[in-house]
């Protein structure tokens, strides 16, 4: 079975050597700053995002991860440009619609607040292994209960498409026809989708009994086999952030910005 | 330092005054982390079968719910997982499941996910799992066609037909009063009150025949055909409104007569709203013929046990439509990516401003969602073995007595 990193691509760049937690913090200062502060600010931000993400080497598969929320973005322009109600200052005449300002400003921000989110989060996915995000959670005294769901949570979408995928091939070689119309298509879901779903919970049991086996649910306190790394100019990193993200609260509460 | 932000933007307002939608973001984050809190608490409760359990919901919601982003229908069923959890290990491991899917569906990259849109509707998610775990508790996937408790729930389906019945005759009579931007204190007021008398009414109704009509003993024989006749009669009722909505004389197609050229390019389509009484007699036609086949479908074997898992589904859609109206409208004005903005965008066609189009949107689909998804937990509880199913703390709850 391939080795469970979920979305972490290898790299030694300086992101990839900070302190996870170092990241998460990173991560709450972007999008407070993102979606507290006035719209002006935002182009900026955007700016220091991409700097960043460049500067990770991991720039060309952050570029191709922007496919998934295009539609989104596309949506979110156009239905609020087309529709944005109580708008009245007509840009465009498309037939039957019209493209509004109010619209489109409202549809522009709101799409580069969710595209500057997306950007920050691929980074912090792509630089940063799950397992010592929770690792060094759990060291700083965050339930391990907690850490081991979200944990196998994320790696279990990968591995529930694996499943799919071999289930599809063993149905087929079992005369399953999965092409065709549009119902017989529809057909061959439930000999698909029942094994995935029912297989998959059947496994929780055989989970349970090696989790026990293990010692999981007892109370003493435990000893953490992996050690992450925490360099010393991290913790001055982490006070700059904190300080970062009081800084942008009280900006944006002052209002000195938004006028 | 000027407080003037403090004040919400009312609809095309810019200017020195905080938007709505920053409002919900706010309140969605505050409401998320004190139940995600709660919960981290009640979880050292949670037996580990529980917690080898919750991954694996997990990973159904969101395998489930992208493929449903991707094919761009106007349902989510991203809730099969918490539903499920809900009901084999209880209502906060439900609600965990459901708060976790959504913060995790908004860090992973797949459809739907990797922005923030799932994670605003962590706290409905949250709901729902609450919701599936007191209904499973209630027994919605263990009655058995002649159990005493089925009166319990057609009492509650009898005052849903009657808030709705109440809310058709307040709306012919004095009128419900539309809440646009421009609406007066004393429309409000109208609002709230007409409100509290339809909820009032629902309640009364299902009060008083949970006490006469449906007080059952075990075992009665009158079980099954009320059974049989709640299911004709939703299905009437459901096929009779649906028709009229599109078909009536005052109905949707009616409204589509050319007249408004920013729509559909001044399409004509009033035609095909049917003037009465033989529009009403072929839509009661239509009604009866489906009525007809739910009560031939509900009389076979033990089919009629589906219906208490739709009023749990019926419901719990209506609660998460009303938790998550005012969060649609405040992310996005409503747009999240899914099949459901056609939704939107068509109800904003009509007129309706962003809080109704996305309390719309969320009627029609949320019941409808949720619905299917409890039947979808129902027949995999049926094909999970017994022996996984009695590993979890509720598992009782989910084998027919």
């Amino acid at each position: 079975m391939s080795t469970a990193t979920g979305y972490y691509q290898t790299g030694s760049s300086w992101l990839h050597r900070r302190n996870p937690i170092t990241k998460l913090l990173g991560v709450a200062l972007a999008l407070v700053a993102t979606f507290v502060l006035p719209p002006i600010v935002l182009p900026v931000i955007g700016l220091i995002v991409v700097a960043i993400a460049w500067s990770t080497g991991l720039g060309r598969a952050i570029v191709r991860a922007l496919r998934i929320p295009a539609l989104l973005l596309a949506s979110i322009v156009v239905v609020n440009a087309l529709f944005f109600p109580g708008a009245t200052d007509r840009l465009v005449s498309l037939g039957p619609l019209s493209v509004t300002r109010e619209g489109l400003s409202f549809g522009l921000i709101s799409a580069g607040r969710v595209l500057v989110s997306f950007l920050v989060l691929v980074t912090f996915l792509f630089t940063t292994l799950a397992d010592d995000l929770l690792e060094s959670l759990v060291a700083r005294g965050a339930s391990h209960r907690i850490a081991f769901v979200v944990l196998s949570a994320v790696q279990m979408v990968p591995r529930m498409q694996e499943r799919a995928g071999s289930i599809l091939d063993a149905q087929q070689a079992r005369g399953l026809v999965v092409s065709g119309s549009l119902r017989q298509r529809a057909k061959a879901l439930v000999p698909l989708i029942g094994p995935v779903l029912l297989g998959s919970l059947i496994d929780v049991r055989e989970r349970t009994f090696a989790l026990e086996a293990r010692g999981f649910g007892a109370r003493p306190g435990r000893s953490a086999y992996r050690v992450v790394a925490d360099p010393p100019a991290d913790r001055w990193l982490r006070l700059a952030i904190l300080l970062g993200v009081v800084g942008v609260v009280v900006l944006a509460l002052s209002g000195v910005l938004s006028r | 330092m000027s407080i003037d932000w403090l004040t919400i933007c009312a609809e095309g307002q810019s200017g020195i005054c905080t938007p709505a939608i920053q409002i919900a973001y706010v309140a969605g984050i505050i409401v998320a982390l004190v139940l995600l809190v709660f919960i981290a608490v009640r979880s050292r409760d949670f037996s580990t079968a529980t917690l080898a359990l919750i991954p694996v919901a997990i990973a159904i919601n969101l395998a489930v719910g992208s493929l449903i982003v991707t094919l761009r229908l106007p349902i989510y069923l991203d809730s099969i997982g918490t539903v499920l959890v809900g009901a084999l290990a209880g209502p906060w491991a439900g609600a965990l499941t459901g708060i976790l899917s959504n913060l995790i569906w908004s860090l992973l990259p797949v459809p739907g996910g990797a922005g923030p849109v799932a994670a605003f509707f962590a706290p409905v998610a949250g709901v729902i799992g609450l919701m599936a775990g007191f209904w499973a508790a209630r027994g919605v996937f263990n009655l058995r066609t002649d159990d005493a408790r089925i009166g319990g729930f057609l009492a509650l389906a009898a005052g849903i037909v009657g808030a709705a019945l109440s809310f058709l005759v307040i709306q012919a009579t004095i009128g419900i009063p539309t809440l646009g931007a421009d609406t007066t204190a004393d429309d409000q007021n109208r609002f709230v009150l007409t409100g509290v008398v339809i909820m009032a009414i629902a309640v009364a109704v299902a009060w008083i025949s949970r006490r006469s009509a449906f007080a059952f003993t075990a075992e009665d024989p009158r079980i099954r055909p009320y059974l049989t006749g709640a299911t004709a009669l939703f299905a009437f009722a459901l096929v009779f409104a649906l028709t009229r909505l599109f078909l009536g004389p005052t109905g949707w197609f009616s409204t589509i007569d050319g007249s408004d050229a920013t729509f559909l390019g001044g399409l004509n389509l009033s035609s095909l709203a049917l003037t009465d009484p033989a529009g009403l007699l072929v839509e009661a036609g239509i009604a009866l013929l489906v009525a007809a086949a739910a009560v031939a479908w509900a009389r076979r074997g033990d089919n009629a046990r589906f219906f208490p898992v739709w009023i749990g589904g019926l419901t719990t859609g209506l609660v998460a439509a009303a938790i998550s109206a005012p969060i649609a409208a405040g992310v996005f004005g409503g747009v999240t990516g899914g099949g459901t903005d056609a939704v939107v965008a068509l109800f904003r066609t009509l007129g309706l401003n962003v809080f109704q189009s996305a309390f719309a949107q969320g009627l029609t689909s949320d019941p409808l969602d949720k619905t299917i998804s409890y039947t979808v937990v129902f027949l995999i509880l049926g094909a999970l073995p017994l022996t996984v199913r009695t590993m979890f703390s509720r598992g009782e709850t989910t084998i027919a007595d």
